[in-house]
């Protein structure tokens, strides 16, 4: 079998000792970073990418991708014993893990959600790998055309999962794409929308704009609120999960794999949604729907089970298209770029080991979470008495250094600076910034291929319709466009948001 | 008071002024056709694009019930943008320490009460992390002093 070998290959990969290393370093930072709240792992993701420059390509997505899903898991930990989700990820675990820490059920709250995460991790591996063959076996047929099309379909996937009104999340898109753009094109060698500025004849940088969109300019905005938790007062005494908890969290849990691993690898999927349609779906369809909010199991078994899956799964149209689903990816494909990389389908053909070893490693690293992290929550529990006025000015230290490092550039701070500022004011005019990363990336792709597929053509637009692949997904996209706009879909999709 | 969306008002007049400076720097590439676009065929296709939706925009904005930008939080705004620019400048003058230092300590001043004597050694706890992990951890060709 294949698969086997290719997973057999992957498991050597990720069991050397240094990606081992690799590993538990991203996924210890991931449950720190997901414990904090004011950190996400997107920050830390952009903050350490320019750090991973010297190690091998697979130990460097072992330890990004580590710190991902690692922070689902710390996520779920603040969510259950302080009401404050770590990360979007976790909020719906709070209604009723909360509920389950202030009756005293805390340790099994605990114990279900690591092991409703390391479930759905285990899923999800397989998933991944089962999917991922056709899917890049399939790209490999693709010209210039269908890449087009492609890039399209998951821009607009994209922005249909997103938060906010869909126009403004095309806008930032396209956006995305004219900043990408910028340096020197490559076909004529001719600097365009340069200034005159040196420093950005090879393209604006893509970590000083995601540390400064994201990092800084969160920053800025979290120190507007006040930050204040409310420690549950009891302590976590018996973290071995109660039997009848175990019994309704089972099913709960297989529900939230399926839920997760589906939108996970969807354009525009990852971690947020898949929780929030997961607890939908338990509500809907349990006996006693009251029991919810007052500390239902399944409440934090499904969620919980759900953000992992999609978490995992949403690197399977980054490793195997090359499209990122969510600005996370986006940085994952920024990270194998650094590595001199092209993401894509050919990555799984020309770096089995790399492609093979990084989804080894994920249920490596689900393993060393469950098994480490239980009996390491009390040091967690403290970190999450660290104000945050103490973690802030660090962060701002390690986002300088991180943006500054990546090219030896004072320049790049500056870009930093800027774009802090430009997403702080992104934030008070309600416009998300994740579309706009998405269409940066994908912009010199999406260009390049265009104008090659315009060139085959001899500049007829039709040839986008005429062949039949390219047709299928761009009809894809319009019919996603077209749903945006049904009332009812729409006020769907507000509601799934809200709740 | 204006009947004014002033958040899409905003990102309107943002897009405009972007679709122009998009123009501007564009101006003088070649457009090239169809079959063998120049440099500036697709810049300018977005540029256009970006003027549409931001026009779009600023009269749905216009339309819109009177929608208020939240005020910004000028101090944190001010603490974080100042503690990156002085990490800049120090880090090109003086060297890695002073500008952990420094970016500490003036990031530090967004919250109130502002603690100095905790923030400069909190700082200079950072510097050194800083310089353990960055330099002699992972080698990175940073000036200390």
């Amino acid at each position: 079998m294949e698969l086997f070998d290719n997973l057999a290959l992957g498991l050597a990969t990720a069991a050397t000792w240094q990606n081992l290393l690799f590993c538990f370093a991203g996924v210890m930072i991931g449950t720190l970073v997901g414990v904090l709240p004011g950190i996400s792992p997107l920050t830390t993701v952009a903050m350490l990418l320019p750090f991973t420059f010297g190690l091998a390509p697979a130990s460097a997505l072992i330890m990004l991708a580590g710190i991902f899903y690692g922070a689902q898991y710390g996520s779920s930990t603040a969510a259950i014993l302080v009401n404050v989700p770590g990360e979007t990820s976790s909020i719906v675990t709070c209604i009723d893990g909360y509920q389950m820490a202030k009756q005293g059920r805390a340790g099994s709250a605990l114990a279900i959600a690591a092991i409703a995460s390391f479930f759905a991790g285990t899923v999800a591996t397989v998933v991944i790998a089962l999917l991922s063959l056709p899917l890049a076996a399939f790209a490999l047929k693709f010209t210039a055309v269908e890449t087009v099309s492609l890039i399209i379909l998951g821009l607009l996937g994209a922005v249909v999962l997103a938060h906010g009104s869909p126009p403004k999340a095309i806008a930032m898109i396209v956006v995305g794409v004219l900043l990408g753009l910028v340096g020197v094109d490559v076909n004529s060698g001719v600097p365009r929308m340069t200034f005159g500025i040196a420093d950005i004849n090879d393209g604006i940088g893509f970590v000083p704009i995601a540390i400064g969109l994201f990092g800084i300019a969160e920053m800025i905005h979290n120190l507007e609120r006040p930050q204040d938790r409310n420690f549950v007062g009891t302590r976590i005494s018996n973290l071995v999960p109660t039997r009848d908890d175990l019994r309704r969290a089972w099913p709960a849990m297989v529900r939230g794999t399926a839920v997760g691993s589906i939108l996970g690898v969807l354009p525009g999927g990852g971690a947020a949604l898949p929780p929030f349609s997961a607890y939908a779906l338990e509500k809907k369809i349990a006996a006693d729907p009251s029991r919810f909010g007052k500390g239902a199991i399944e409440g934090v078994a499904s969620p919980e089970a759900a953000n992992n899956a999609g978490a995992q799964t949403s690197f399977v149209p980054m490793l195997t298209l090359g499209i990122p689903s969510n600005p996370l990816m986006a940085l994952m494909i920024g990270a194998l770029m650094i590595q001199g990389i092209q993401p894509g389908p050919q990555v799984m053909t020309k770096q089995p080991e790399l492609f093979w070893g990084v989804i080894a490693s994920m249920w490596i690293g689900n393993l060393m979470l469950i098994i480490i992290n239980l009996p390491l929550i009390g040091i967690w529990v403290s970190l999450l008495r660290v104000p945050y006025h103490f973690l802030f000015p660090a962060i701002v230290v390690f986002c300088a250094i991180g943006a500054y490092s990546i090219g030896n550039s004072l320049f790049d701070l500056w870009l930093m600076l800027g774009f802090g500022l430009v997403g702080y004011f992104f934030i008070k005019i309600g416009v998300e910034p994740a579309p706009f990363v998405l269409g940066f990336v994908l912009g010199p792709m999406l260009e390049e291929n265009f104008r090659r597929a315009m060139l085959i053509a001899s500049g007829d637009f039709w040839v986008f319709l005429e062949r039949p692949i390219s047709a299928v997904l761009l009809a894809i996209s319009a019919l996603l466009l077209a749903a945006l706009l049904v009332p009812e879909i729409r006020r769907k999709r507000e509601v799934l948001k809200e709740e | 008071m204006l009947r004014v969306d002033f958040k899409d008002f905003a990102f309107g007049t943002f897009l405009i002024a972007l679709a122009l400076i998009a123009f501007g720097a564009t101006g003088s590439l070649a457009i090239g056709t169809a079959a063998d676009m120049g440099p500036g065929f697709v810049p300018r296709a977005l540029a256009w694009m970006i003027l549409g939706f931001g026009v779009t925009f600023l009269i749905t904005g216009l339309a819109k019930a009177r929608a208020p930008i939240p005020a910004p939080a000028w101090r944190p705004l001010a603490a974080i943008l100042a503690s990156i620019a002085l990490f800049a400048v120090l880090f090109a003058k003086l060297g890695l320490i002073a500008a952990c230092v420094g970016a500490v300590v003036v990031a530090g001043a967004a919250t109130s009460p502002v603690r100095w004597l905790q923030l400069v050694a909190f700082g200079v706890v950072m510097a050194a992390f800083s310089a353990l992990l960055f330099v002699k951890g992972l080698g990175l060709p940073f000036r200390l002093w």
